[in-house]
């Protein structure tokens, strides 16, 4: 008890030195509550983003096998990865036998077709052709999409898109009615009850025709960068697409002679059942050749990209601030015990036991450290937030220029911007006989969303702000952190004082 | 009865032999001056028998026991009250918490360790004001009283004092002779390293060492 009675006092009556090792544990504990806050932010972020979202998949050819497949003898044999590529369509019976998967909570699919309107004019779209989800081999003017159920319809569920006009197709009917964007309608002066005709692409005479039924309007971007709905695998124009029911899409196509791409999703209630669902897949008799993908994980996983790439530095700043702390506190600590060694000659000559004496010199460091712990870790968990959130705001802005920049022809990256955590989005990747894109659909979060300087809209959904940081565990990181901090720097202390001679000590003092 | 004995002492300092083969017996009750000229060994004959340093040779026996043997931190801190000729006072403390502070480390619990401190200090000449001054604001005189009242303050049976009144008047030195005589006639033992005629003439017994180099002489 007369040790910490002892430490306090000396602690107040040494007050620059008590104030200096204070000041330099503080900035250690401040900076280390930050750097831990912002980690523990990007885990909380992933665990309850991650636990919040619905993941939808979709099972797609796993190409890197198919390649090395393809040949003999560890040659690439492009003829034959073609024709494999070619005939590795899955049909909608097989797809329907995976999502009967214990994992798999719902499953729809679309049958999207390219098209050429008869006396329709596709709105003129600034899009580069053959930018990543395009197909630069097709020029079809419009996409029909036809879609197996409401839920497949992601756009109008989660409410990115609404009929302005008229009312949605019934859901599975086989009438050949369909909705189309209201920029469609408006350009070629079409109104609800009007017919349109569409053709084969390659032979005018194979023709449809469909009542629209409903015009709608999205709230996505209409420049044509972004295919709002599922089915973009033609690169098409989202004002350019034509929306049916799959029943009615297969009869239209059938009737004009068309191949359409049909593409399954899968959607899971938890990221767990999605992780199970690829080996109930193969247990299901999928081939090894495919794999199942989820844009939504990868999406979203990216959206985190600023917050982890700030943890990762966070954590560096930590620890050089760390090692610079110690390599401080140790010096001021050799300091200290030499300017002390009579102190520890007088103790020691009185009869105090050297490792008293030395548990006494720890004592006061830990009571500097956790006042400084107290004090930093309140400031930190204040100012984590803030200082959290204006760093991710401008490593998002980089982040977004610097994606905006990259990719082929200079284009955004993807039709849909980063699923955040508390999207609803849906990813929906070809199984079709082409099985080469995969395109996504996902709706954007009120927050997190970071617009380009220019304020085209949202093209980086990344995560831009976060509403907590600092929790117990990271209290107690920091408290963990600061007592190894002190034990680290008295070690050195307790080492002189284990080695000093109390009689030299007092005789040199003579 | 022997409190303290030393059995053919011997104490080499690199090659110098600084006490060769001493012998003598210290008993309960009595006050004994140790003189000698400078640099004959007496203040390393009192780091001897405070269990400071070892001998090269030979042995110090405590109540019976060889002091090699001892615990030398209990041994400083519950046997044998040590006053430095340069008092070793912590400077940071006042003059209560170094006579406190040694109470603590020797575990004594008086009923009221703070008032028995007080007690101690006053009956060194310290005044209320003095005894709550931090050490470097007392003068030389008083910090020889402090040190006397810390190396009294758990109860030793045995205090070494190296040159105890070197620093006070010779009115002063009459009075700390007669603590040192009050606490030999409770039973303490009493070893003051000393030049002073007047505290040899005052002691029960007085024990002259030389140097080795002037006992071959």
């Amino acid at each position: 008890m007369y040790i910490i009675r002892n430490a306090l006092r000396n602690i107040s009556r040494s007050k620059g030195r008590s104030i200096l090792i204070g000041i330099i544990i503080l900035v250690v504990v401040l900076s280390a509550t930050i750097s831990l806050s912002i980690r523990q932010a990007a885990v909380t972020a992933k665990e309850e983003g991650l636990s919040k979202l619905n993941v939808t998949a979709n099972i797609t050819l796993d190409r890197e096998t198919m390649m090395k497949s393809s040949g003999s003898s560890g040659t690439f044999d492009k003829d034959s990865f073609k024709k494999a590529m070619q005939s590795s369509g899955l049909s909608l019976t097989e797809l329907q036998k995976y999502a009967k998967a214990d994992s798999v909570k719902g499953f729809y699919y679309t049958l999207s077709s390219s098209v050429d309107g008869s006396g329709l004019d596709a709105v003129e779209s600034n899009q580069p052709s053959g930018g990543p989800g395009g197909n630069s081999s097709d020029s079809s003017d419009f996409t029909l999409i036809g879609y197996s159920s409401d839920d497949a319809m992601t756009s109008f569920t989660n409410g990115n898109a609404k009929i302005t006009s008229g009312s949605m197709f019934d859901e599975g009917t086989d009438e050949n009615v369909c909705v189309i964007s209201k920029e469609l309608a408006k350009y070629n002066d079409i109104s609800v009850g009007d017919t349109i005709k569409i053709k084969n692409p390659d032979s005018s005479k194979k023709t449809a025709k469909l009542k629209v039924v409903g015009i709608y309007k999205t709230t996505a971007s209409t420049n044509g960068s972004s295919a709002v709905m599922s089915g973009g695998m033609f690169g098409g124009d989202t004002a350019n697409q034509i929306l049916t029911s799959y029943t009615a899409a297969k009869a239209v196509n059938s009737s004009m002679s068309v191949d359409g791409s049909l593409q399954g999703t899968y959607t899971f209630s938890s990221v767990s059942n999605y992780n199970k669902f690829e080996d109930q897949a193969h247990d299901l008799g999928l081939a090894s050749k495919y794999t199942v993908e989820s844009s939504d994980i990868n999406q979203f996983e990216q959206s985190l990209q600023p917050l982890n790439n700030l943890s990762k530095y966070a954590l560096w700043f930590l620890m050089i601030v760390l090692a610079i702390g110690v390599v401080i506190l140790v010096v001021i600590n050799i300091f200290s015990i030499r300017e002390r060694k009579y102190e520890v000659g007088v103790l020691s000559a009185m009869g105090m036991k050297k490792r008293k004496i030395a548990a006494q010199f720890l004592a006061e460091t830990l009571a500097v450290t956790l006042i400084a712990i107290i004090i930093g870790t309140a400031a930190g968990a204040v100012s984590s937030v803030p200082i959290t959130n204006k760093l991710l705001t401008s490593s998002a802005v980089t982040s977004t220029d610097s994606f905006d920049r990259g990719g082929p022809g200079g284009s955004q990256p993807s039709s849909s911007a980063a699923a955040t955590a508390s999207s609803d989005s849906s990813v929906q990747s070809t199984s079709s006989s082409s099985g080469s894109s995969s395109s996504s659909d996902s709706s954007s979060s009120s927050s997190g969303i970071t617009k380009d300087k220019a304020g085209r809209g949202p093209i980086g959904n990344y995560i831009s702000s976060i509403s907590s940081a600092t929790d117990m565990k990271v209290v107690f990181e920091v408290l963990i952190l600061g007592l190894l901090l002190s034990l680290a720097a008295s070690a050195v202390a307790v080492n002189y004082i284990m080695r000093y001679d109390p009689l030299r000590i007092l005789s040199e003092r003579d | 009865m022997s409190v303290m004995k030393l059995e053919n002492v011997s104490f080499s300092y690199e090659t110098q032999k600084i006490i060769d083969d001493l012998s003598y017996e210290f008993e309960k009750g009595k006050v004994y001056a140790v003189t000698g000229r400078s640099g004959a060994g007496k203040t390393t004959l009192l780091s001897l028998m405070s269990g400071l340093t070892s001998p090269s040779d030979g042995k110090v026996i405590f109540n019976e026991k060889d002091v090699a043997d001892i615990d030398k931190c209990e041994f400083r801190s519950r046997w044998v009250g040590v006053i430095f000729q340069n008092y070793n006072l912590l400077t940071t403390l006042t003059a209560m918490e170094n006579v406190m502070l040694s109470m603590d480390i020797s575990g004594v619990k008086m009923e009221d360790n703070a008032a028995y401190a007080r007690h101690l200090l006053a009956r060194m000449g310290l005044t209320e004001d003095e005894m709550d001054r931090r050490i470097l604001k007392l003068s030389g005189g008083q910090q020889q009283r402090v040190a006397i009242a810390r190396a009294m303050s758990f109860d030793p049976d045995v205090i070494l004092a190296d040159e105890p009144t070197g620093n006070l008047d010779m009115e002063t030195q009459e009075d700390i002779m007669d603590i040192f005589k009050g606490l030999a006639d409770q039973g303490k033992c009493i070893i003051i390293v000393t030049h002073s005629p007047k505290v040899a003439e005052l002691s029960d017994e007085v024990m002259s060492i030389q140097a080795p180099e002037y006992k071959r002489q």
